[in-house]
């Protein structure tokens, strides 16, 4: 029965649209039901617990077939991709790295390109994984982070700005405490490293420089 | 140090592991288009080390040989398989009086003398003799407490800590306040004092080197132990000063009103108590990072050691000259209640869940009474530790002080409220000294000897908590395990 959904905590896009029955999340994205949704998120893969996604019954198709033969329905499934890059605390890439990506079973080994990043096709319902570091030249060599599928915020929201900062190395906090001397310091160091107003106040300009900076 | 031990207040000084930083979870968007993201490795201290305003002259960046006991910790600390190899970085801190440029200078020398002593850097030490700073001058008595320590019989030390026959030390700035540097590993013979060292450059190298020697009890760093690998001739990233800026505790404004009066009246005695004060906020730290990090020295944020505050002041929060200096009408500002007395948002963040920048300051001293009986041997170890597991204090027999016929340790940095336990450990004897109890605030903290014998068990100083089973030991606890006879 196609009605409204509402966004929780770790869902995307592609994950709802999969838990439906869908296998390309676009249908469900270019639905005009969520032209609003889509304008003001932009990212189908960052949403915020709360939002209000339509998901519109399913198409059924029919298809005359002769019974006495063999047919092939191909079923287009949209891929899924986890990017990340990894740099070091001056912004230089941790190029050529060894690492190694455990989601679920499975585990892949991978070696950063020259920029530092990894990509990997990733199953339509990741919520979690893990990214271990196999390399002697960075201080983090046999670290696990745990990564969180999903769990990233909208720019325009505190927990999803204390992400990004984060993930940067800026250490504004955890989420489960709200820290704000910590995420202040955080904000301002940000600002003073990218040549933003240092004011501590994450406005459009530093949210914008932030989304940038961090890729989505 | 080991896996529980996550805070060890010392008598001079204080160290610890930092809290943990929730194993840095990784909040991802994935990708159906060209999305990405980022994660930047960013410089993570992972442990502490303090030493106090007492390991220093007053006003002075000559260090005192009484830090051997902190340098002590470190030195196992930086021996341990958990920290080996991992680069430290020096950050001296002032108190708020004299201006901002002058306690830059004085953080900044304590930082330098401190760093001379671990990398064996005379020259260092020559250039803080040579040129005085304001009161800071070495001057003759530190010469003279140099050679008095060199004078002393390591060996002969150690045994008279073992039958406990040194006195209690008193807590004056004046003496370096602690005879009790714990029984050192280095059993070298007295060193004929150097005399002529007062005039001579050569004969001061000399005397710095052994002196360095001895009260680091051999314990030794090379420049490329540190953050900024010595790469920096000013030592950038290596050790500086942070001046008064990150102030762990500021006084009230009703008590900044009566130490302006006494300043004003030259009033030595009110002015001393302010001193003692504002020691808290005297403190040199030691940050302990991961492995392997390193760092451009070029883009490091703090200025050099001997440089102005204009590179501390770029990195203020916005509102950081609020932060270090506006005050209460009746209550002190504390860093570790409020988390807002820090200036610098750049030590604030590594320095954020450090366990040695906290001041609570309950001194408990817990007497053992020196019997013929008693079910341990001088090898024994007395444990106190606090229920929560965050703090945890390991003496030996020869740390304690003998008070008469008692045996005196002093827990520094209790918290009220919280509950600690003491137990004494000997190979596999284990007596459970107290239970868990909640220390309670001594009567005079100007002279306590808040003393908790062990026989008889209602012996004690000051007034008893107000609810709970009290200090008194429980004769019904006393776990002795291992005992052959049970």
């Amino acid at each position: 029965m196609a009605g409204y959904y509402t966004v929780r905590q770790g869902d995307y896009l592609s994950k709802i649209s999969s838990e439906n029955g869908f296998f390309d999340h676009t249908i469900i994205w270019n639905h005009p039901n969520n032209a609003e949704l889509k304008k003001k998120r932009e990212n189908p893969s960052v949403l915020y617990p709360g939002d209000q996604l339509f998901i519109p019954d399913k198409n059924q198709r029919d298809c005359q077939c002769p019974t006495d033969q063999a047919h092939t329905f191909e079923v287009k499934r949209e891929r899924l991709k986890l990017r990340l890059v990894l740099e070091d605390q001056y912004e230089n890439p941790v190029a050529n790295a060894k690492c190694k990506i455990i989601i679920g079973a499975q585990d892949t080994e991978l070696t950063t390109d020259g920029k530092g990043k990894i990509e990997l096709e990733i199953p339509l319902e990741t919520q979690t994984g893990a990214l271990v570091i196999e390399s002697k030249e960075t201080p983090y060599d046999g670290e696990l982070f745990s990564l969180r599928v999903g769990d990233l915020d909208p720019v325009d929201t505190p927990s999803g700005q204390q992400a990004r900062l984060n993930n940067l190395g800026y250490f504004a906090g955890s989420s489960e405490q709200p820290d704000d001397p910590l995420f202040l310091s955080a904000a301002e160091e940000f600002q003073c490293d990218h040549g933003l107003t240092v004011d501590g106040k994450i406005g459009p300009k530093t949210q914008a420089k932030l989304k940038q900076v961090h890729g989505c | 140090m080991s896996d529980t031990e996550k805070h060890s207040p010392l008598d001079g000084g204080s160290i610890g592991v930092h809290r943990s930083a929730e194993a840095f979870a990784i909040r991802v968007g994935p990708s159906t288009k060209n999305e990405f993201n980022t994660a930047r490795l960013k410089l993570l201290p992972l442990a502490c080390w303090r030493a106090d305003d007492m390991r220093f002259k007053f006003d002075s960046s000559f260090v005192l040989p009484g830090i051997q006991a902190e340098i002590k910790h470190l030195a196992e600390m930086l021996n341990s398989d958990e920290f080996k190899g991992c680069p430290i970085s020096i950050f001296g801190h002032a108190d708020p009086v004299g201006n901002d440029n002058y306690n830059k200078m004085l953080s900044g020398r304590r930082a330098a003398a401190i760093y001379g002593l671990l990398v064996r850097d005379a020259g260092i030490w020559e250039n803080l003799f040579s040129n005085k700073f304001g009161n800071d001058i070495w001057g003759d008595d530190a010469i003279a407490t140099m050679n008095s320590r060199l004078a002393e019989d390591d060996a002969a030390k150690a045994s008279q800590l073992q039958f406990g026959r040194s006195k209690i030390d008193d807590d004056s700035s004046s003496s370096d306040g602690s005879t009790t540097s714990s029984a050192s590993s280095d059993q070298s013979p007295p060193s004929a004092p150097i005399d002529g060292a007062a005039q001579d450059a050569g004969l001061r190298k000399q005397l710095f080197l052994q002196y360095m020697e001895k009260i680091s009890g051999g314990f030794k760093l090379e420049r490329t132990d540190f953050l900024g690998q010595g790469a920096d001739k000013g030592g950038k990233a290596d050790f500086q000063g942070c001046s008064e800026f990150n102030p762990l505790i500021i006084f009230s404004q009703e008590e900044q009103d009566v130490f302006e009066t006494a300043e004003r009246e030259k009033d030595t005695v009110t002015l001393a108590k302010r001193n003692k004060e504002n020691a808290k906020n005297r403190r040199v730290m030691v940050l302990i990072f991961r492995k392997g990090s390193k760092v451009e020295p070029a883009r490091w944020p703090c200025p050099r050691w001997n440089e102005g505050v204009e590179g501390c002041k770029k990195r203020f929060f916005s509102d950081g000259e609020k932060r270090r200096s506006s005050r209460l009408p009746d209550t002190d500002r504390a860093f570790e209640k409020t988390r807002d007395t820090f200036a610098c948002r750049f030590y604030q963040r590594i320095s954020d869940s450090s366990p040695c920048e906290q001041v609570s300051g309950l001194d408990f001293r817990y007497a053992l009474e020196k019997k013929e009986d008693l079910p341990w041997s001088d090898q024994a170890k007395l444990r106190i530790a606090s229920a929560d597991g965050t703090q945890q204090r390991v003496f030996t027999m020869a740390e304690g002080q003998l008070v008469d016929d008692l045996l005196v340790f002093t827990f520094r940095h209790c918290r009220a409220g919280v509950l600690y336990k003491g137990e004494i450990q000997d190979g596999s004897i284990l007596v459970q000294l107290f239970p868990l109890t909640e220390l309670f605030r001594i009567m005079n903290p100007d002279d306590p000897l808040n003393v908790v014998p062990l026989n008889p068990p209602d012996q004690f100083a000051g007034d008893p908590p107000p609810d709970g089973p009290g200090i008194a030991p429980d004769p019904n606890d006393n776990t002795i395990l291992g005992d052959p006879s049970s």
